[in-house]
């Protein structure tokens, strides 16, 4: 038991709270100080994650069976349905639930909750001067910004800390309703709002999977809900292919692998911090957690995972290739992004044996992944976000360069996210990519399908190359080169503000030096630490594999000079300016392989052809039934309408001809 | 004269009345319609003249009744068609009047003086009225037209035919209304009937030859109407049951038993219609008594109070004091209304 | 010897007429008169009653309904004083406000089947203090 499960609930719930009262007081009483509720609430629940995190590791390293590494807590019963004397273990039919707001903390949450919360603060800070003009005015929607900001910590916090999956599921579903709402912050704009509704709708399609998946499991898991249960192998006796299978549809949506990617490099249209926070580091890493948490089932369904590493490979190179072109530079960081992320699920799909010790050397390198990532694209797009800011939202890459000298620190931070992107020693991504692709000629050792996955590995070396020359044709044509500013800045450029630059600083840091902290040489490991979840195999030592090393390593490098040959000089560049030198290829890359012009063509125009069918039939057959049947007292009325003319005399004659009818029945009845 | 004739003349006399007050009612066209509307309207009369000569002796009070009920039909029938309302006025005078002469006869001289006394005032102040508002100069329009003169006849003579038809079916000789007394006689006799347990017996004492206790009901009832339909329908079947022919006692019984619920029905029914002894005090003849016991005049009519005006003011006030009470305050509120009504503030006068 | 029913019949001949003429006058005036004639017949019945039975009560009654009908002559002449200056005119039909929203208002369906119909004009009272004019004197002048 954790000292730290007496307030764990907490790093939640602060967030949330710091949202409501931003909510609430924000736009009247706070104003340009809206912003306080949201730093001081993630600053604090950074400080009970620490907290938490030392508890974790200090049970990791005393190795003792009775201090375990995982332990959950029901805080109180969520809701509960059905007969209430079938409780717990007890519930043996579908009738009966019992849902408990229970947290689980173990080196996977731990670790997850330490980097969201810390990333969530820094990034609320540099939005202090990103969501203000050069004159220091607020955005009209600062509170509600910072609000948003702090209901998406919370939603993800519940997200990782949850123990069952209907927690889980409503984490899941809160980081997108903030995402929904952040990336049409600025609803004001069209495409902001279609930006926003795209990404709602089409994470939607995957989380209707994922529910399907959750409800499988929980039918097939023997009524269980939460993870110690529906992590335990014996409990299920089918069904577990099909619902992994679902789950990573979910996962598709919500970390932005094909089919479903189509709304990662939309959601760009929100603010940069956004980006940077929901869409690189925390939110779309939510299906690669939800694998992860999930690994010992999708290792013993080898099927599934050969899937999951084939849309990660996939998702991977094609995002890579649609970047080569790219002109924008937030664009480009989206769908490297997307590439990044199809690399965690290339690591995840690569553990295929739950006897071996592969699942545990794919989940590590996944999450190891996930948290250099989450710091060095965080760091790309706070820098990308200054670039913007200072350029008065330019970041076309046609109409700016040679930013160096007049953005320094930018350039800086810009720098050493690229290198750690790249995949460069020693930068952060190195070690990180190098342990994603030892994982995968490592399985291709084990498996039936070797081919396949050494086919995969190549892939992964060619997007490394891929990565590195994009990543850097980006740098290169922001900040080298011949001075270019758009008209937008009249001619003048200032460096960011100190609220922007610092964090850039301290995550530039990071991400020089996480890689290298958290790799195995260092004690403090994150293999080892995650080694101790429970439910895995121990590893025992593992050494690296020196050819991938080499390969990935020399692919970087050469798409760096690659990247340097072409646009060293910056200015102008290859393609966009010379529209006779485009090839099919070209276009094919500039118009992201036509992705959404196919889903028009084959999805939404026969569903557009359905919707006019049934406009049709709803307007003028079930209306028109009704319309009728609506008629015929009106008809009906319109015969004695006009008996109401208005004239007293009229009225008095119908009373005697009543009277007179009257008096005559009673005549004759006489 | 029978009952037959005289609602065939009635018909006809109704007949020409409609034709008279339907072309005489203010049309465009006028013309020489109002000659046939005179014309028919005095066929009329010449027919009621007859029937009611022929009906009820010569005596005084006919003549009287025939020259007030005259000019009062005439004079309102010419209020009605009159083109301009101060000789519609006018002729309501001459019905008030005439209708006078009626309440005298009816034996109210204190009603006709009042009548006639606020009536009066009521038609001089009718007549200011008519010299403040109508346009003197030009006929309005109004006047000279009636709203629906076809179907507000039909209506007005059909429904005087039909109430005319009701009176004459219910003071007519062949419907009587059921003998109270003979019907609880009868029903007591029933009664006692049903204790009977022999079925020759039982027999004797319901059909006695004339005594046949159904015929002897229904007879007592009146001879037709619901009572004698229910008796028809409940107790003989639509006539498939005869209880003189059948031998089964239980269904003879049963019969019965309706029968004397029935009669029972009647009882309490007809008591409902009873005036209030509470009722009984200064106003005359008791209303409770039957109308045979009533104390009668030489001519063999009700005889009213000697005094009469003294006994319609001591009635007044007493028995119904608080009913002047309510009256006079009704008049004066309607007092203070109409001034509230009519007073308008300068403003509104000028809007 | 009359008897009841030919009281009450001329009771119900006044009360009809009297309908006939609310019923189909379009003058206000009329109108009221016409809803006196009805109170006439109702109070003939009554006094018919009275003296067919030999008691007071009928009469009594009737003493209340010449109450009432005062009172409804105050108010109804009050009303039709407001009702002229409203639209300058004693005709009942200029008011039928309360007809059904869409309606055209109730006109006249009578077929005129003279052209040449003329309104005659009504005799007029002189102006006070001064000598009638004569036709002859006013068209010469």
């Amino acid at each position: 038991m954790y000292d730290a499960m007496a307030y764990l609930w907490m790093i939640p719930v602060i967030p949330f709270i710091a949202g409501f009262i931003t909510f609430i007081i924000g736009p009247s009483l706070l104003r340009s100080q809206a912003h306080l509720p949201c730093i001081i609430a993630g600053l604090i629940s950074f400080v009970l994650s620490i907290s938490a995190l030392n508890d974790v590791v200090k049970a990791v390293e005393s190795n003792d069976l009775s201090n375990p590494s995982s332990v959950s807590v029901s805080y109180f019963e969520w809701f509960r349905t059905g007969d209430p004397n079938l409780v717990g273990e007890n519930i043996k039919t579908a009738g009966s639930l019992k849902a408990e707001f229970s947290l689980r903390l173990d080196p996977l949450s731990s670790a997850m909750i330490v980097m969201v919360t810390f990333l969530g603060t820094l990034i609320a800070v540099f939005s202090t001067g990103y969501m203000r003009d050069h004159h220091g005015h607020i955005d009209p929607g600062y509170s509600r910004f910072f609000a948003s900001v702090s209901l998406f910590l919370g939603s993800m916090l519940i997200l990782v800390l949850a123990d069952n999956v209907l927690l889980l599921y409503a984490g899941w579903e809160g980081v997108g309703l903030c995402s929904y709402l952040l990336i049409g912050f600025w609803f004001e704009k069209p495409a902001a709002c279609n930006a926003a509704r795209k990404a709602f709708l089409v994470t939607r399609l995957g989380d209707v999977a994922l529910f399907l998946g959750f409800a499988l499991l929980w039918v097939s898991s023997g009524y269980r809900l939460d993870f110690d249960g529906l992590l335990t192998l014996s409990n299920y006796d089918s069904g577990v292919g099909l619902a992994c299978f679902l789950m990573f549809l979910g996962a598709c949506g919500k970390s932005a692998q094909f089919p479903l990617h189509v709304w990662l490099p939309d959601a760009m249209e929100g603010p940069s911090p956004v980006s940077a926070l929901i869409h690189a580091a925390t939110m779309v890493t939510a299906g690669v957690y939800l694998l992860a948490r999930f690994m010992p089932l999708f290792a013993s369904v080898p099927e599934v995972q050969m899937v999951v590493i084939g849309i990660g490979a996939f998702t991977s190179l094609l995002a890579a290739l649609i970047a080569l072109t790219q002109t924008d530079l937030k664009r480009i960081l989206a769908y490297s992004t997307m590439s990044q992320l199809g690399y965690m699920f290339m690591a995840l799909g690569a553990g295929i044996d739950v006897k071996s010790a592969l699942p545990m050397l794919a989940l590590r390198a996944a999450i190891f992944h996930l948290l250099t990532h989450a710091f060095f694209k965080a760091l790309l797009f706070l820098s990308a976000g200054s670039v913007m800011h200072s350029m008065h939202d330019v970041i076309d890459l046609r109409r700016i360069g040679g930013l160096r000298k007049v953005l320094p620190l930018t350039h800086i931070g810009f720098l050493f996210g690229a290198l750690a992107l790249a995949g460069l020693p020693p930068f952060a991504g190195f070690w990180s990519k190098d342990e994603i692709l030892s994982v995968i000629h490592e399985t291709s050792k084990h498996s039936n399908y070797p081919w396949f996955y050494i086919l995969m590995w190549a892939t992964g070396i060619f997007v490394a190359f891929l990565t590195a020359f994009y990543t850097f044709r980006a740098y290169f044509l922001t900040f080298w080169g011949v001075l270019k500013l758009p008209e937008e800045c009249h001619g003048e450029v200032h460096e960011s503000p100190k609220s922007m630059t610092y964090p850039l600083l301290l995550l530039s840091v990071f991400a020089i030096g996480i890689g290298f902290v958290l790799s195995n040489s260092t004690p403090l490991s994150i293999e080892k630490f995650l080694g101790k979840t429970p439910g895995y195999v121990l590893l025992e030592h593992h050494d690296h594999d020196w050819l991938t090393v080499g390969f990935a390593t020399a692919s970087g490098f050469a798409g760096l000079l690659l990247a340097f040959v072409f646009y060293g000089k910056g200015g102008v560049t290859l393609s966009e300016h010379s529209p006779g030198k485009s090839n099919f290829a070209v276009e094919l890359s500039k118009n992201k392989f036509f992705f959404d012009e196919i889903y028009n063509k084959l999805l939404i125009a026969p569903l557009n052809l359905v919707f006019y069918c049934s406009r049709i039939f709803d307007q003028y057959i079930l209306d028109g039934v009704v319309d009728l049947i609506a008629h015929i007292p009106r008809m009906i009325a319109q015969l004695f309408r006009p008996i109401q003319n208005g004239l007293v005399q009229f009225y008095a004659l119908a009373m005697i001809l009543a009277v007179t009818v009257f008096l005559i029945a009673l005549a004759r009845s006489m | 004269m029978n009952d037959q004739s005289w609602m065939t003349l009635t018909n006809l006399s109704l007949l020409f009345g409609w034709l008279a007050v339907y072309f005489c009612l203010p049309k465009r066209i006028s013309g020489s319609s109002r000659l046939i509307g005179y014309g028919a309207g005095f066929i009329a009369l010449i027919i009621s003249a007859v029937q009611i000569f022929t009906t009820y002796s010569f005596n005084p009070e006919l003549v009287l009744f025939c020259i007030f009920s005259f000019f009062a039909v005439v004079g309102s029938c010419l209020m009605i068609v009159a083109q301009n309302p101060a000789h519609g006025a006018i002729c309501f005078a001459l019905t008030i009047t005439s209708t006078g002469g009626i309440f005298l006869l009816l034996a109210a001289p204190f009603v006709m003086a009042a009548n006639i006394i606020v009536y009066a005032g009521a038609i001089i102040v009718t007549f200011l009225f008519l010299l403040m508002l109508v346009n003197q100069h030009n006929a309005d329009l109004a006047d000279s037209e009636s709203r629906e003169p076809f179907l507000a006849s039909v209506t007005g003579f059909i429904l005087m035919g039909s109430m005319i038809s009701i009176l004459t079916a219910s003071f007519s000789s062949q419907l009587s209304y059921g003998n109270r007394n003979e019907i609880e006689l009868i029903v007591n006799e029933t009664q006692q009937a049903l204790s009977i347990t022999n079925l020759s017996e039982l027999k004797a004492k319901v059909i006695n030859g004339d005594n046949y206790v159904v015929t002897k009901l229904k007879n007592a009832l009146g001879g037709s109407g619901i009572w004698v339909e229910r008796i028809e329908v409940d107790v003989q079947k639509n006539g498939t049951l005869v209880i003189n022919k059948s031998d089964d006692i239980v269904e003879i019984k049963a019969a019965l038993t309706s029968l004397v619920i029935i009669g029972n029905e009647y009882l309490k029914y007809r008591s409902l219609l009873r005036p209030s002894i509470a009722m009984v005090g200064n106003s005359g003849a008791d209303p409770s008594l039957p109308l045979g016991k009533i104390r009668k005049d030489q001519s063999g009519r009700p005889a009213m109070p000697a005094d009469n005006t003294t006994f319609l003011g001591k009635l007044l006030f007493s028995d119904q004091l608080i009913a002047v009470e309510l009256a006079g305050l009704l008049l004066l509120v309607a007092t203070i209304g109409a001034i509230v009504i009519v007073r308008q503030l300068p403003t509104k006068v000028s809007s | 010897m009359l008897d009841l029913k030919i009281y009450l019949i001329l009771g119900a001949i006044l009360f009809c007429i009297g309908l006939i003429g609310f019923v189909s006058r379009r003058n206000m005036i009329t109108m009221f008169l016409s809803a006196e004639l009805m109170l006439q017949g109702v109070a003939i019945n009554f006094l018919a009653f009275s003296r067919f039975r030999g008691n007071l009560q009928g009469q009594s009654f009737v003493l209340f309904i010449l109450s009432v009908a005062a009172c409804e002559a105050a108010i109804a002449l009050a009303l039709i004083v407001i009702l002229y200056r409203a639209k300058n005119s004693l005709d009942v039909s200029k008011w039928q406000d309360l007809r059904e929203e869409d309606l055209e208002p109730n006109e006249d369906q009578e077929i005129l089947l003279v052209d040449t119909f003329q309104i005659q004009p009504m005799p007029s009272l002189p102006v006070a203090g001064h000598r009638p004019a004569k036709e002859e004197d006013a068209s010469h002048v």
